[in-house]
């Protein structure tokens, strides 16, 4: 059993010589847009968020390394700001409004019901990477209350009736 | 340079140009309190503790921040500055465990309990390891109070041990940036940062990956600039403050750093880089493994040599005398193996007696071992044509060292090619010796003894030249030459895949075990913690954590079940190696066989027992011991109450149940630092006719403690039964509650060993008699203990109990 350990340490020694040696350039053409400043960084990370729907390890480790600062610094930028991503999102997503006017209609229930019925929580991916769920602050459609946003088409005056019907419709 | 003076609360101050307004009045000799300043390091303007007001200028600005200019008017601690620091503070310590900073028995405890207690999370100033030199409680001490009483904080979650060396607390972080902006300052591109925000937002590497994983090289500076203690040294923290900090050089590895080592009572309690200039970082080995190293267990200390078949301690002029023999002897087939990372005496002597005696002399690498040997060396040590070797560090194998006739080993640590030794020789290393070595650029570096050597340990450059002398050998004409160091070298201060492994031939992952987290490899042969978890016979059913600290074990123990006692306890060891430590029995089920205690993480014996988690086996359950509380004492529809603090809350559990059956109507007083660690309400309520909670913080109940409950309604009782810390019995005794002639009982849990009134260890004095805790107690009469001598007889083994914390913490165990 030792030497399992002993060969575990080496493996892990060479996996992290290999993590550090792998250098993709996926990100290279947006990130060539922008002067290497680091002013830009936010800017680049949006059009990489834009093209994945997400910024992965590769994407922060490569814009670090073409900004010239390193991974936690850039990690420590783009953590900062709600509108970034870590994990891939679902194929469809849903948005549920969290307004006032939401907020009294029930949007509450809504939440609840929807990730009782996907088994997450707000913020989350169902596992089988299907659906992702968030809140929003405002729609800014209150007359529709509770309102809620799949895939960028607005449901108004949702019912859980109605919630089922279109839970059913997304594959 | 330009100097010109501002006023700073009506002091004129002398400053020039660049300083900050902060600069110019410490410069003055007047403080104005700061955290996240700091001296090497940009401006920051995070803490804000240090703003102050400036005529003309709107607001009030960071004196960190806000340069000094000529003929400014400051202004550090009007009434409105002071509320605004206090508020500050208040909004910092919400999310920081503070309860001990505001607890009205404060300036009692620090005399009471000198050392903090060793407990794995730090919940309070009084479990943190940081607590000796505190910079963030020298700072807001005396500025806390709870004004607005915002809810206390505490995240069991972000206490994090996933990486080696450093045990994160991100609970006590009050994100002052000196981390990441001093990693920043030396290594350019900074490992770490402030990830998230708001609430969420700690120091840490990109995606919150452990740091091994990632760019942090393991020099430390972050641990030791932090204020707080957020970012420890897992094995150095609890030693506290160092006697001294010495300049010396490392010679774990041919880069030969200069590193500043801590001492503390003559030994080494850890190292830091000299200063924070990337030139002067150290590796991981340097900063942590270091003072692993040098304090290692297996360490050797007595001379021997052998007479007949035995190896037999021996005098230093045995020793040299033998050695001169064996050389002598030797007829031409001798070996000599010195490590060309030894000093230059060492080496310079062994080169002489080579010659000499005509041996084969090899200077293999620090990180070398016998595979390294020149392949003839290898093929006459396998054939046995060797009469005579002297062997410096873990050079040979077992097998081989069986072949030579006359084998001599110098080591410091102990190796299995020792057995077959005639001669063994400990060794002082590292900063218990002097000696010279080559700098990077080839100058001759001189490294001073700054610890002295115990035992027999001594150089062996002393050994050897003592040796040169009585054979009439010059050594001085085989000094090595100062080399540079090689183009290839890889420092591992810039690469940690460059850590060499080796010491010496000592695989030094076997010496300082989190070295395996940055893929150094254990010795092949190294057993590592299987001893650990010896297979003992009773079993763990659940062990639940009720607050951090807390945890009630349910253990499968059948005969202890079947005659457990109200008030009676056990004695538990976790694995045959463990120390036996006495636990109060909470809770029984004679018929399922199972019994409950409620373990508290105070040292290395309750942290290796609450590590346990389902399914493991104790190694003794020994028990039930002591005389359980007498219930006749408590009559029908008498009124009783119970104080419990710590481990007590759960200890007076039993004792209410048996006396809410009995007819007593029974009150519960506990108290806890703060509302996060209050555990039992709801059993305790199932007895007690009435809770009365305390919390020292005052977060939740009444602020203080049991002794306020107790000076409150002590005199509407006729019985009281007090659990506890010493200090909280003290407190509760102080108060003489009931007067004369009444029950007022406390259970003492003094050192113990057996638990049955033979070794005498838990002697304790009540009311000028000695009497064991274990048999004639726990419970005696509260206010005719001597709780001075109590407390001084547990701490009675303080050091060693520091000493073995390290050798636990992380679930292995240090050679």
């Amino acid at each position: 059993m030792h030497g399992n350990v002993y060969l575990k340490a080496i493996f892990k020694r060479n996996a992290l010589e290999k993590l550090n040696m792998s250098e993709s350039k996926n990100y290279r053409d947006i990130l060539e847009k922008y002067e290497a400043k680091r002013e830009y960084l936010v800017s680049a990370f949006q059009d990489i968020q834009e093209k994945d729907g997400y910024l992965s390890e590769n994407a922060v480790k490569e814009s670090a390394d073409y900004f010239g600062i390193s991974k936690a610094d850039a990690y420590s930028v783009v953590s900062f700001y709600a509108q970034f991503k870590f994990r891939r999102p679902g194929k469809h997503i849903i948005r549920v409004c969290k307004g006032t006017a939401c907020h009294v209609r029930g949007s509450g229930t809504l939440l609840a019901a929807l990730e009782e019925r996907l088994g997450i929580k707000e913020g989350e991916t169902t596992p089988d990477g299907l659906i992702s769920l968030e809140r929003v602050a405002c729609l800014g459609a209150c007359a529709l209350a509770p309102a809620m946003v799949v895939d960028g088409k607005v449901h108004a005056r949702m019912t859980l009736a109605q919630l089922d019907k279109i839970l059913k419709g997304l594959q | 340079m330009e100097t010109f003076t501002l006023n700073i609360d009506g002091v004129v101050v002398e400053a020039t140009q660049g300083m900050t307004v902060l600069q110019a009045a410490k410069k003055a000799g007047l403080f104005i309190p700061s955290l996240c300043a700091h001296d090497e390091l940009d401006p920051y303007g995070a803490c804000r503790l240090c703003v102050v007001e400036i005529d003309g200028v709107r607001g009030t600005p960071t004196s960190c921040t806000t340069p000094a200019a000529p003929g400014m008017v400051v202004r550090t601690n009007t009434e409105q500055r002071q509320l605004q620091r206090r508020r500050t503070i208040e909004l910092m310590m919400s999310g920081h465990p503070s309860p001990c900073l505001v607890c009205d028995s404060r300036q009692d405890c620090a005399i009471e309990k000198a050392q903090p207690t060793r407990a794995t999370s730090a919940t309070r100033c009084g479990a943190c390891s940081n607590r000796p030199g505190c910079e963030l409680r020298g700072a807001v001490l005396g500025n806390y109070e709870r004004d607005i009483g915002l809810p206390m904080i505490y995240d069991p979650a972000k206490v994090e041990r996933n990486d080696p060396f450093i045990d994160k607390d991100h609970n006590l972080c009050v994100l002052c940036g000196r981390c990441f902006r001093v990693c920043e300052k030396i290594h350019d591109k900074p490992a770490i940062a402030i990830a998230n925000r708001g609430k969420k937002a700690k120091i840490s590497s990109e995606f919150e990956k452990a740091w091994s994983a990632e760019e942090c090289l393991f020099c430390g500076a972050c641990v030791e600039e932090c204020p707080t203690g957020c970012l420890t040294d897992r094995w150095g923290k609890w030693f506290g403050l160092p006697d001294k900090v010495v300049e010396s050089v490392c010679a774990l590895c041919p880069k030969h750093c200069k590193i500043s080592l801590k001492i503390k009572d003559g030994f080494v309690i850890g190292a830091k880089s000299v200063s924070l200039k990337k030139s002067d970082s150290l590796c991981a080995l340097g900063k942590f493994a270091y003072a692993q190293l040098i304090n290692a267990r297996s360490r050797l200390t007595r001379a021997y040599v052998r007479r007949g078949k035995e190896q037999i301690p021996a005098s230093k002029q045995e020793l040299i005398e033998r050695l001169a023999e064996i050389f002598k002897s030797a007829d031409s087939k001798a070996l000599i193996i010195v490590s060309n990372g030894a000093y230059f005496e060492a080496r310079a002597a062994a080169r002489a007696l080579a010659e000499s005696f005509k041996a084969d002399m090899v200077e293999p690498g620090l990180d070398a071992g016998e595979e390294s040997l020149p392949p003839e060396v290898l093929g006459k040590l396998s054939r046995g044509e060797y009469k005579a070797a002297l062997v410096f560090g873990n050079y040979i194998s077992g097998e081989n060292a069986s072949k030579i006739d006359r084998l001599v080993i110098a080591d410091f640590l102990k190796t299995d090619a020792q057995k077959y030794a005639e001669v063994i020789i400990p060794t002082a290393i590292l900063a218990e010796s002097a000696g010279t070595l080559s700098g990077e650029n080839g100058e001759e570096k001189l490294c001073s003894s700054i610890i002295s050597a115990s035992g027999d340990r001594r150089g062996l450059s002393e050994t050897l030249s003592e040796l040169c002398q009585i054979l009439g050998l010059d050594t001085s004409k085989y000094r090595p030459a100062s080399e540079k160091l090689d183009a290839a070298f890889r420092s591992p201060a810039a690469d940690k895949s460059a850590i060499p492994a080796r010491f010496m031939g000592h695989y030094l992952a076997d010496y300082a075990p989190d070295l395996a987290q940055l893929g150094l490899p254990f010795s092949p042969n190294e057993l590592g913690n299987a001893g650990d978890k010896d297979a003992g016979s009773y079993e763990i059913i659940e062990n639940k954590t009720l607050v951090p600290n807390f945890h009630e074990l349910k253990v499968r123990a059948p005969e202890v079940a079947k005659f457990a006692k109200p008030g009676q306890f056990a004695i538990l060891m976790a694995n045959s190696r463990s120390e036996r430590s006495p636990f109060t029995i909470i809770d029984w089920n004679a018929d399922e066989g199972w019994v409950k205690f409620i373990i508290e993480e105070v040292g290395r014996s309750s942290a290796e027992i609450a590590s346990l988690s389902k399914g493991d086996k104790l190694w003794v359950v020994s028990g039930p011991l002591g005389t359980p509380v007498n219930l006749e004492l408590f009559a029908e529809g008498s009124k009783v109450l119970l104080a419990g603090g710590c481990y007590g809350i759960g200890a007076i559990y039993p004792i209410a149940r048996a006396l809410k059956e009995r007819g007593v109507k029974v009150t519960a007083a506990i108290e806890a630092s703060s509302a996060y660690m209050l555990y039992y309400r709801d059993e305790l309520s199932k007895y007690a006719d009435n809770l009365i909670i305390r919390t020292r913080d005052g977060s939740l109940g009444k602020k203080g403690g049991n002794l306020d409950t107790v000076a409150e309604i002590a005199s509407e009782y006729d019985a009281l039964i007090a659990v506890g810390c010493v200090f909280m019995m003290k407190q509760v005794a102080s108060k003489t509650p009931l007067g004369e002639g009444k029950v007022q009982l406390c259970a003492l849990n003094p050192i113990m060993v057996d638990g049955t009134g033979m070794c005498g260890a838990c002697r304790v004095s009540v009311a000028g008699e000695t009497k064991f805790a274990c048999v004639d107690g726990p419970f005696f009469d509260l206010c005719k203990v001597d709780f001075v001598e109590l407390g001084k007889r547990r701490t009675a083994y303080k050091l060693l109990e520091i000493e073995a914390m390290p050798r636990h913490i992380g679930g292995k165990c240090h050679r």
